[in-house]
């Protein structure tokens, strides 16, 4: 397991993603750059983005995951968005945001056991 | 003036039901009705000139609470408020009592008290709101049927307030039991309609959020019949017609290690 700068660690061809915090547009530009030379890098051909550290999110941030999802894909690897809490998703939910093809898991856990099936598909 | 007098006494002493009570500008009792004997157990030799906090518990005496209610009285015209007050015997009752200031308002004679026994309503309104939360309790039970399997049974009507709670109770057991699958059973729904069929979409949609599947079971085939007439579309979401072929699918979707079922038969 090594840890690259912004909460981007390598697990197996696996790479894992921590959001928390408040994320702004200048943050979000630097995750990207990260995600996208650390998939270079490492040739990882799963992600798993874990958000259970947002405690609070809006059409804003469902926008970003969504954009980084689709971001990952292009590069070649399965995502996995896990960690959603109860009261987040009940708001994804009301605003009427909708996950397209986006797959998610309640843990990392699940997520590994759920990417590791997409992969071999 | 003989005539307005006999219509006063009259009633004074024709409300047996309330306690009616004429309070100088000190709060001293002036005049005593037969309701308020008849509620306080007080004859009016015994509380004539006595001020009003005799009836008041210990506890709102310390406080203050005649004064208090003066005053409002005063400032509004009218007080109105509930609360315990005492018998002669010492026993609490739970009172609904107005309070009027009466007299020109150059020349301020006093307060009118009007009192009623609210404590059988109160102890009915109490056991109503512990049935309503009994019932509250029971409407949303989410069960786990296996490991990773929990049951949501619904039964009854949906409405908004109801459907966010059962969700938010659908999600937490998600996380707590980390379950992979939702049978959410319809059979008790007797209707559903586009406004229901929303309703439960959103809860499939944000358990999908945490990660879980939803099977819809039980869903009834008129039911069936009404929600293709109203265009109502449950998309990706399976449905089985019963409990028993819901769970077999939960145990197909791999979510779950069958191999339990053959030795262990009981709950895991």
């Amino acid at each position: 397991m090594t840890e690259s700068p912004g909460g981007i660690i390598k697990i197996g061809s696996n790479l894992l993603v921590r959001l928390d915090g408040d994320l702004d547009d200048e943050m979000v530009n630097r995750l990207e750059s990260k995600i996208v030379s650390e998939v270079e890098k490492t040739h990882a051909q799963g992600m798993l983005i874990d958000v259970s550290g947002l405690t609070l999110v809006d059409s804003f941030v469902a926008r970003i995951i969504a954009r980084i999802v689709s971001l990952v894909r292009l590069l070649g690897a399965e995502t996995v968005v896990v960690g959603i809490q109860p009261a987040v998703a009940i708001t994804l939910v009301e605003l009427g945001v909708r996950f397209h093809n986006i797959t998610t898991a309640l843990n990392a856990e699940q997520g590994m056991e759920l990417l590791e099936g997409l992969k071999s598909q | 003036m003989e005539n307005k007098q006999n219509v006063y006494r009259g009633m004074m002493n024709g409300v047996s039901d309330r306690a009616v009570i004429l309070l100088d500008r000190d709060g001293n009792i002036r005049e005593w009705s037969r309701g308020a004997e008849l509620i306080y157990g007080y004859s009016a030799g015994e509380v004539l000139g006595k001020h009003i906090g005799i009836l008041h518990t210990p506890e709102d005496v310390t406080e203050g609470l005649s004064s208090r209610e003066f005053a409002s009285s005063s400032a509004s015209g009218c007080f109105e408020a509930e609360g315990w007050r005492v018998t002669k015997s010492g026993k609490r009752f739970w009172s609904g009592v107005v309070v009027t200031p009466f007299g020109e308002p150059d020349a301020f004679v006093g307060f009118l008290k009007v009192g009623r026994d609210l404590t059988r309503e109160r102890e009915r309104e109490q056991s109503l709101q512990r049935a309503r939360d009994e019932i509250r309790e029971l409407s949303t039970p989410v069960i786990r049927l296996w490991d990773n399997i929990l049951a949501l049974p619904i039964i009854g009507t949906l409405d908004s307030m109801r459907t966010l709670r059962l969700t938010e109770n659908l999600l937490e057991k998600i996380r707590t039991e980390e379950a992979g699958i939702v049978i959410m059973d319809i059979s008790g729904v007797s209707a559903i309609d586009t406004q229901v069929a929303q309703y439960l979409l959103k809860t499939i949609q944000a358990a999908r959020l945490m990660g879980a599947d939803t099977i819809l079971s039980g869903l009834r085939p008129e039911t069936a019949q009404s929600m293709v007439q109203l265009g109502i579309e449950l998309g990706k979401i399976k449905s089985r017609s019963t409990l028993h072929d819901a769970l077999k699918l939960a145990f197909s979707m791999g979510h779950a290690d069958v191999s339990d079922l053959s030795f262990s038969g009981g709950a895991p």
